[in-house]
């Protein structure tokens, strides 16, 4: 028998395979194709208006993508010609405005699905009562759903998402309405639970953090298209282009070529960063090593910046992957300094963490910073076009702290 | 792998099976929604046309003829006519949009005390039909022998002191204290919807209270003030029952009457009506369009949040006693008076002020009659019949336009709400030479299929923007907890619908009880309605008989509104934050 389309049932959990959607003539999502393990947490990340959400809908089924194969637990759910209605697709979902029907108690809410299942009352009954419990709702069954508090909501919500045991559990950015703090906790107990139970979650999100302390696996989109999938350390050490460094987390992007191998390091010279500058890059961070000549992107952290040199005029001759800058703004956090500082053609950010006995810095001051080979990492390419300012725009608009893109200057 | 490869394929054929049945629902419903606007509103909106090309309908081709556009479109006196139609209705529009509008600033804005009593006060003249109030009005103001007019006599004011409700000038007012309640409803949501914070920030910016209400407050409104007077100029225009009374003595006949008069004159000419018909259409297809693009755009002040309840109210000071002077104002002449006119027609063999007799005697007399039972349990099979089919009709309509979202959907809408551009009357006249010939005729079901389509605008508005209010999420949150669409329909929609589908019940039920402009061409003695009955009743001079009928209509119309309270427990709409 032929497979013209692989093996999804190979696979318990979801596979999406080359999916495009449009929403009213635009197109939202191309090409994505993802797999998603059983009892496995995966986080679509993006900007607003990335296609995330756009890529939940059509799993659900409550958008029609154009084209593609969705299938779950090797039943195919959407292919041309195919397409299972959602109540029909053994998937449940928690909504952005939790959408909690204002006219049914709690208890209704959470029995509504089990309901539609056809399941004997009783045996719903004590079902939507433990997954009430589970949720830390126990006693408000009873309580019209809309009396509740937001975060409350948000829990009633969890609870009928769980209580129909489907196979995968879908969620769209169900902590955005809730303030910070009850963010925070939302977040260890929805983590906490999806391991108790051991549900598939494919949850959507804007905000890194959320995505990086919750995912087993993070899934970064921009324009409707992957750009990055792996486990949230993966990401944020071995960023695949210039979008997926500065949107996890903030980072400093700065283009080189590779000048020399050795075995345990190899050379790239910067340019932009100042004259003649070049940087030594440890092997070990990276399994392949790009070939002399390479144009690569140099990445670097805030945090992986170290401030050599903190006062006192320079030396005419500075270290191995030591360069001037020139302290443009700093901010003082407590435990640490934000700062920022021009170097060549770069404004850079860096953390700074300093003692008791160093004085406070100086605005315009020469400073020395240090990149330590082991501190470093890269990325195939120049990367320009997703360089570009929409992207830091978008993510900007969002309210995110995207990371600042290093600025090029004098250009 | 054989049978692999065929339990594959079985399955996957099933998947096809349910994908594709899924399909087929909206496109029933579509179905359906097409053909049901089609019967109940196309149809007879088309025979009008039709009508004003032939002298039979049965028989259009062979009789076509031209003579009834040439002596409607034609004639210098129709245009006469349509010119003063039009500024009746016009003022009408603006006059009540005003006054009502005036109202639901002070309602929604001030702290004048006694809201809730004082809303119920300005949508009080809804329970009168406006045939019955046209009718207290000429008790209280005819020329000489109006109670008012005896009173100022009595009191010896000069003779200029005294009223003539049968001018063209007191019947434009009548009218429009009549659609004052229109005009109230529609400015007032839309004030209530209007973000709280966008006359905050009128307020933080330096402007007082006049200042924000004429430079913010009111270009927010005017989009919905604008819609109202539309909607009244409409209505007016297709008016025939008070323009009938009133206008008697004078030789003014607007349109609605002239087409009465062309139906029920002798020899009558059906071609004549229905082309003054078209012209009453046409004008309002204009009105309607106004009417819509107004509406449409008054949409962008609303808020979403629905945060607005904490706003703080004006203070009014000392100009509360004056203000609430003008309120009680408003309420004697709208309300207390006129009904206390029918009551004293109505229980009194004499209306002149030295010779009251209080009697039941007359009260009695009408109730005994045969006629008025059968009037009666007409009027209330007509009108129940036709609250639950035009919100039925309505909810499909709707769900049809707001949710299965079909190409040509928004079409379907359109023709929902077109009926609002075509007056009763010459509605009427469609649906007369449709079903003319056919065992409906003549029968109470002919009746609701007209009225179905006349209050089908209003009924789905209502429920449209229940619908509106819905969040989407709501329903696809029900959808993932594995409910079929008819079971989202039962378990979410209706349930969280039930305030709007309880106003649209009360709503169509009213206007229905009311009605007379479509009725008077399609009753016949065994389908009397109590409507139709009171406008006989005055026609024949027996004014004490159509002030019982119509103090009967307003006990009608409350005793409804209490039992559909108490049946579909409209409350308090929840609403999300």
């Amino acid at each position: 028998m032929d497979e013209p389309h692989g093996n999804p049932s190979s696979d318990d959990g979801l596979v999406v395979e080359g999916l495009f959607a449009d929403y009213g003539g635009t197109m939202a999502v191309s090409d994505v194709s993802l797999r998603i393990g059983r009892s496995e947490f995966v986080t679509l990340l993006g900007p607003s208006g990335c296609g995330k959400t756009t890529t939940l809908r059509c799993v659900a089924g409550l958008h029609t993508p154009r084209s593609g194969d969705i299938s779950l637990g090797g039943r195919r759910l959407y292919s041309p010609g195919t397409n299972i209605p959602p109540q029909k697709r053994d998937i449940n979902m928690v909504f952005q405005s939790y959408a909690v029907w204002p006219h049914m108690t709690t208890l209704e809410n959470v029995m509504y699905g089990l309901k539609a299942k056809k399941t004997p009352r009783a045996q719903a009954r004590e079902k939507a009562l433990r997954m009430l419990e589970l949720v830390g709702l126990a006693e408000f069954t009873g309580r019209n759903a809309t009396d509740l508090s937001g975060g409350q909501q948000q829990r009633v919500a969890l609870a009928r998402a769980l209580a129909t045991e489907p196979s995968l559990v879908l969620m769209d950015e169900p902590l955005s309405n809730l303030d910070a703090q009850l963010r925070a906790r939302m977040r260890d107990e929805i983590r906490q639970i999806q391991r108790r139970t051991g549900i598939t979650v494919l949850y959507v999100t804007h905000d890194q953090s959320e995505a990086l302390s919750m995912s087993d696996r993070v899934v970064v989109m921009n324009h409707g298209v992957i750009q990055q999938a792996g486990a949230p350390w993966e990401l944020y050490h071995r960023p695949a282009n210039a979008f997926v460094a500065t949107f996890v987390g903030e980072a400093n992007v700065v283009p080189g070529v590779v000048a020399g191998v050795g075995s345990r390091m190899f050379t790239v010279r910067v340019p932009t960063l100042g004259p003649d500058m070049v940087v030594d890059i440890a092997r070990g961070t990276m399994d392949d090593c790009p070939a002399v000549g390479d144009a690569i992107s140099v990445v670097f952290r805030p945090e992986w910046v170290w401030v050599s040199r903190e006062t006192g005029p320079l030396p005419a001759a500075l270290d191995g992957n030591e360069f001037r800058a020139r302290l443009v703004s700093s901010e003082f956090l407590g435990d640490h300094f934000e700062r920022t500082y021009e170097a060549g053609r770069h404004r850079l950010r860096v953390l700074a963490v300093t003692g008791p006995t160093s004085p406070p810095p100086r605005i315009g001051a020469e400073q020395a910073l240090l990149l330590t080979p082991e501190n470093l990492t890269w990325f195939p390419g120049h990367d320009e076009a997703a360089r570009a300012g929409d992207d830091a725009e978008t993510a900007l608009d969002d309210g995110l702290s995207a990371g600042v893109q290093t600025e090029m200057l004098g250009r | 792998m054989a049978t692999l490869a065929r339990e594959e394929t079985a399955q996957r054929s099933h998947e096809i099976t349910t994908a594709v049945r899924a399909r087929w629902g909206p496109r029933v419903l579509l179905l359906l929604v097409v053909l049901l606007l089609a019967v109940l509103v196309f149809l007879p909106t088309a025979m009008v046309f039709v009508r004003a090309f032939s002298d039979d309908p049965r028989n259009p081709l062979s009789t076509f003829t031209l003579h009834a556009l040439a002596d409607s479109y034609g004639s210098a006196r129709i245009w006469r006519i349509l010119a003063e139609t039009m500024a009746m209705s016009v003022a009408c529009g603006i006059l009540s949009t005003g006054l009502g509008g005036a109202l639901a600033w002070v309602l929604a804005r001030t702290d004048v005390p006694m809201r809730r009593t004082f809303e119920l006060v300005v949508i009080a003249p809804l329970f009168l039909s406006p045939f019955i109030g046209a009718l207290a009005f000429l008790e209280l103001g005819a020329p000489r022998t109006g109670l008012l007019n005896q009173i100022a006599r009595d009191l010896g004011l000069p003779g200029w002191v005294s009223i003539d409700v049968m001018t063209f000038q007191w019947l434009i007012v009548i009218l429009a204290l009549h659609y004052v309640p229109y005009g109230y409803l529609l400015v007032s949501g839309s004030l209530q919807n209007m973000d709280a914070s966008l006359e905050e920030a009128s307020h933080m910016n330096g402007r007082g209270t006049v200042q924000t209400a004429l430079r913010i407050s009111l270009p927010a409104i005017r989009h919905a003030t604008l819609s109202s007077v539309m909607f009244v100029t409409i209505s007016a225009t297709g008016m025939f029952s008070v323009p009938a009374l009133l206008g008697a003595k004078m030789s003014f006949h607007p349109l609605a009457v002239t087409v009465y008069r062309a139906t029920n004159g002798y020899p009558s000419d059906y071609a004549l009506a229905a082309a003054l018909g078209t012209m009453l259409v046409l004008l309002s297809v204009i009105g309607l369009w106004l009417y819509q693009r107004s509406l449409r755009q008054s949409s962008k002040f609303v808020t979403v949040t629905g945060k607005s309840q904490n706003r703080k109210r004006i203070s009014l000071g000392r100009t509360k006693y004056a203000v609430i002077l003008l309120l009680f104002l408003y309420a004697l002449v709208t309300t207390v008076l006129p009904y206390a006119a029918l009551c004293l027609r109505a229980f009194s063999t004499s209306t002149n002020l030295d010779e009251i007799n209080l009697t039941t005697q007359t009260v009695r007399d009408v109730l005994g009659t045969p006629e008025l039972e059968n009037a009666l349990a007409n009027t209330v099979m007509v009108s129940v019949a036709t609250a639950v089919g035009a919100v039925a009709v309505g909810i499909l309509t709707s769900y049809v336009t707001e949710r299965v979202r079909h190409k040509g959907s928004g079409l379907l809408n359109a023709v929902a709400m077109s009926p609002l551009a075509v007056p009763g009357i010459v509605f009427a006249t469609g649906v007369f030479a449709l079903y003319l010939g056919t065992p409906l005729y003549g029968s109470l079901s002919i009746m609701v299929l007209a009225y179905v389509a006349s209050y089908l605008p209003h009924a789905t508005r209502v429920i449209g923007n229940g619908f509106a209010q819905i969040d989407k999420s709501l329903e696809e949150a029900s959808r993932m907890c594995g409910a079929g669409q008819a079971r989202v329909l039962s378990t979410i929609l209706l349930p969280l619908m039930r305030p709007s589908i309880a106003a649209g019940v009360i709503m169509v039920f009213l206007f229905t009880v009311r009605e007379i402009n479509t009725a008077i061409l399609l009753y016949t003695p065994d389908t009397m309605l109590l409507s139709i009955l009171s406008f006989n009743y005055a026609q024949q001079a027996s004014l004490p008989a159509a002030a019982v009928v119509g103090l009967l209509e307003t006990a009608l119309m409350i005793a409804w509104i209490v039992l559909m309270r108490a049946l579909l427990r409209p409350g308090k709409l929840h609403q999300r934050a």
